[in-house]
């Protein structure tokens, strides 16, 4: 017994140095960043996608040598989809973790912490959320588009498709609120007519009643925009209720695995993917991602991917300026002297507004026998 | 067809399953008195057990759903047996009960959630399609929720004409003077978790076929079922069924004259209602088993 243990012990030893010898000339220290992702609820497949994301920027960070002296490290909590669930777990974040930055999702998770990341003084990077009650926030910089980009082009090419009428189904939160008021503003100046609207409570899964009432409204199209699985359950609850137009809104992870057929058809407004790119950060991610985790990877696990890589580049601006990198405040300073990174998803750079939401590329796609298809790509030029 | 028969159609339809919920519900509270919200974890139970032998292993979903029916049963006796009967013998209060049952629905949410992961299981295997209804259309497995009855009237009559049934009522009234006469009061409570749990298996299925299923899914179906208990009172079975489909209806033609988002506040403004201004049930001693 003893000399199976001291031979284990022996071998650790020698692991351990071996392990170390290099991590210690290149990175001594480690750097903490916090995420609230959905790791569980009804959009738990959502928070899987974000945090293989965040895993692989992490790997990318680190196996260049990590970044001005410090490794990364991520403590991912779950918020499980609700602002409450958000609340506990950012407070854990800046009350025992104490992290500088992090990064979250969830619209009405990132509006119900952000007080906290104010008084914290914690910089945080929104990876999903979609609320026009979003920009303008000194501590919040968007790394998603927000509000028009998304719903006018989807609003037009609708109408542009001979849809006339609509009706709107989401759900009671910033992300169902505000985006059906700009889709409504946007489909009714081009023409169009909103039929019906329906809202639901987060996490329902029953929808019949709704889609009765908009059955008997008879639309076009049915604009549909909520978090996670609720929207495969949806779609198909509505085909089973005799509606057989098209569906308008921000294609979910699980919908045609959760609709199958139903959802074929399904236009969706997003922010614009090209994995057949030539551009070295595009195929960086690609490579990474589909190498560790055996598939492509979409906008939601990308935009956290970015959220990683912009702070290793701010850690190196703050580190070259002499100043401490775990300083919120020197993070916020240096984002804002250089308000740009590079687009991992297509190509080209992200570049912030002064109301703190972005530009980038916006692509309307198809699900066409189970994939998205591109059928329209918005560049921030051509918009 | 108006929006507002179309939407009461679709409430009957969903009120029949609430209904069936209701009696599975009943059968267990009315005869031992226990708020056994862990039927939460009964119903769940079945329906991951369905969905995993027809769609993970391939059975044919009738087979799935008949293995589910001792599954559920045995499922809902082993808890009346492990923690309900200890907690009896002892004379523990009713928190006691009420605490342990929560914390069995607890563990059971999050055995569901690691074993099939928190998202939604789709009920793939069962087409869900609509069905011209005249002028109006309907899913076919709301539809099928109509059936629900059948598994009430079974219920209903077996509480009614057998010999156990007797019992049951007899101990759901006052078990006290059922125990003198000779009523055994541990086989009776045993009967009533058995059969309650073993009818949470159509309702499942019903449920399912449109919703799927998540770990949270029996203690969203037991929310309804069990205010359509005390809306409708404790004294029978069919008090529990008949609010129940009162609230599948008042929910769906809610909709016409609230915004959508009070669907469920309507539920529970009824239930606050009855429980102020007839704390008894509104059906009172209408029906008796």
């Amino acid at each position: 017994m003893s000399i199976v243990s001291r031979s284990h012990a022996l071998a650790a030893l020698g692991v351990f140095a071996a392990a170390a010898r290099p991590a210690f000339a290149q990175t001594a220290k480690t750097y903490t960043f916090g995420a609230l992702l959905p790791l569980t609820g009804f959009a738990a497949e959502i928070g899987q996608e974000q945090s293989q994301g965040m895993q692989a920027g992490v790997d990318a960070v680190n196996a260049r040598g990590g970044v001005a002296g410090w490794t990364l490290k991520a403590i991912p909590l779950d918020h499980k989809g609700t602002a409450a669930g958000g609340v506990q777990a950012f407070n854990q974040l800046v009350n025992l973790e104490k992290v500088p930055y992090a990064l979250m999702g969830f619209a009405a998770v990132i509006l119900a912490t952000y007080p906290m990341a104010v008084q914290n003084q914690v910089l945080v990077l929104n990876i999903g959320g979609i609320s026009t009650n979003l920009l303008d926030k000194p501590w919040l910089y968007n790394n998603q588009l927000i509000g028009e980009p998304l719903n006018v082009p989807l609003a037009q090419y609708a109408r542009e498709h001979g849809i006339r009428t609509a009706a709107i189904l989401v759900g009671e939160d910033p992300l169902g609120r505000d985006n059906s008021a700009i889709f409504n503003t946007a489909f009714t100046k081009r023409g169009g007519t909103i039929v019906a609207s329906e809202t639901f409570p987060i996490g329902a899964t029953d929808f019949s009643a709704q889609l009765t009432k908009i059955r008997t409204a008879n639309p076009d199209a049915i604009f549909n925009i909520v978090a996670g699985d609720t929207q495969g359950l949806i779609v198909k609850q509505a085909r089973a209720a005799g509606f057989k137009g098209v569906f308008l809104g921000l294609g979910q992870p699980n919908l045609y695995k959760l609709a199958g057929e139903a959802a074929e058809g399904f236009i969706s407004a997003g922010l614009a993917e090209d994995w057949g790119s030539s551009n070295r950060n595009v195929r960086q991610l690609y490579t990474s991602y589909k190498n560790k985790f055996g598939q492509q990877p979409s906008w939601i696990g990308g935009t956290v991917y970015e959220g990683v890589l912009l702070l290793a580049k701010l850690i190196d601006n703050v580190a070259r300026s002499g100043k401490d990198p775990r300083s919120g405040a020197a993070l916020q300073a240096a984002l804002e002297a250089s308000p740009s990174f590079p687009n991992c998803l297509s190509g080209g750079q992200v570049v912030f507004r002064k109301d703190h939401g972005c530009t980038r590329a916006v692509a309307l796609s198809e699900l066409r026998s189970g994939k998205w298809v591109t059928v329209r790509v918005i560049t921030p030029s051509s918009s | 067809m108006s929006l507002l028969l179309t939407l009461a159609l679709l409430g009957l339809t969903v009120g029949s399953l609430y209904a069936l919920f209701a009696v599975s519900f009943g059968v267990i509270y009315n005869v031992t008195h226990i708020f056994h919200l862990a039927h939460g974890a009964v119903i769940g139970t079945a329906g991951y057990v369905i969905f995993f032998l027809a769609a993970k292993l391939g059975w044919p979903v009738w087979l799935a759903i008949l293995a589910a029916v001792p599954v559920a049963a045995a499922l809902g006796a082993a808890i009346e047996l492990a923690f309900y009967r200890p907690l009896r013998r002892r004379d523990a209060p009713h928190v006691a009960f009420f605490l342990t049952s929560v914390g069995i629905l607890i563990v059971a949410e999050g055995l569901f959630g690691t074993i099939f992961g928190p998202g939604v299981m789709a009920y793939g295997f069962l087409p869900l399609a609509p069905v011209p209804l005249g002028p109006t259309t309907l899913p076919n497995a709301n539809l099928a929720m109509l059936a629900a009855w059948a598994f009430v009237a079974l219920a209903v009559a077996y509480v009614l004409a057998t010999r156990t049934g007797r019992f049951m009522r007899a101990v759901a009234d006052t078990p006290g003077v059922a125990a003198t006469v000779g009523v055994d009061l541990d086989r009776t409570y045993l009967v009533s978790f058995l059969l309650g749990s073993a009818l949470t298996v159509p309702g499942v299925v019903l449920y399912a076929w449109t919703q799927g299923l998540t770990p949270l899914s029996g203690l969203n179906v037991l929310l309804v079922a069990s205010a359509a208990v005390v809306i409708g009172g404790r004294t029978g079975l069919l008090s529990g069924a008949i609010a129940a489909l009162g609230l599948g209806i008042v929910q769906a033609v809610a909709l016409v004259f609230l915004p959508s988002g009070w669907q469920d506040a309507v539920v529970f403004s009824l239930l606050f209602l009855v429980i102020a201004l007839r704390p008894d049930g509104v059906f009172g001693r209408t029906f008796r088993w």
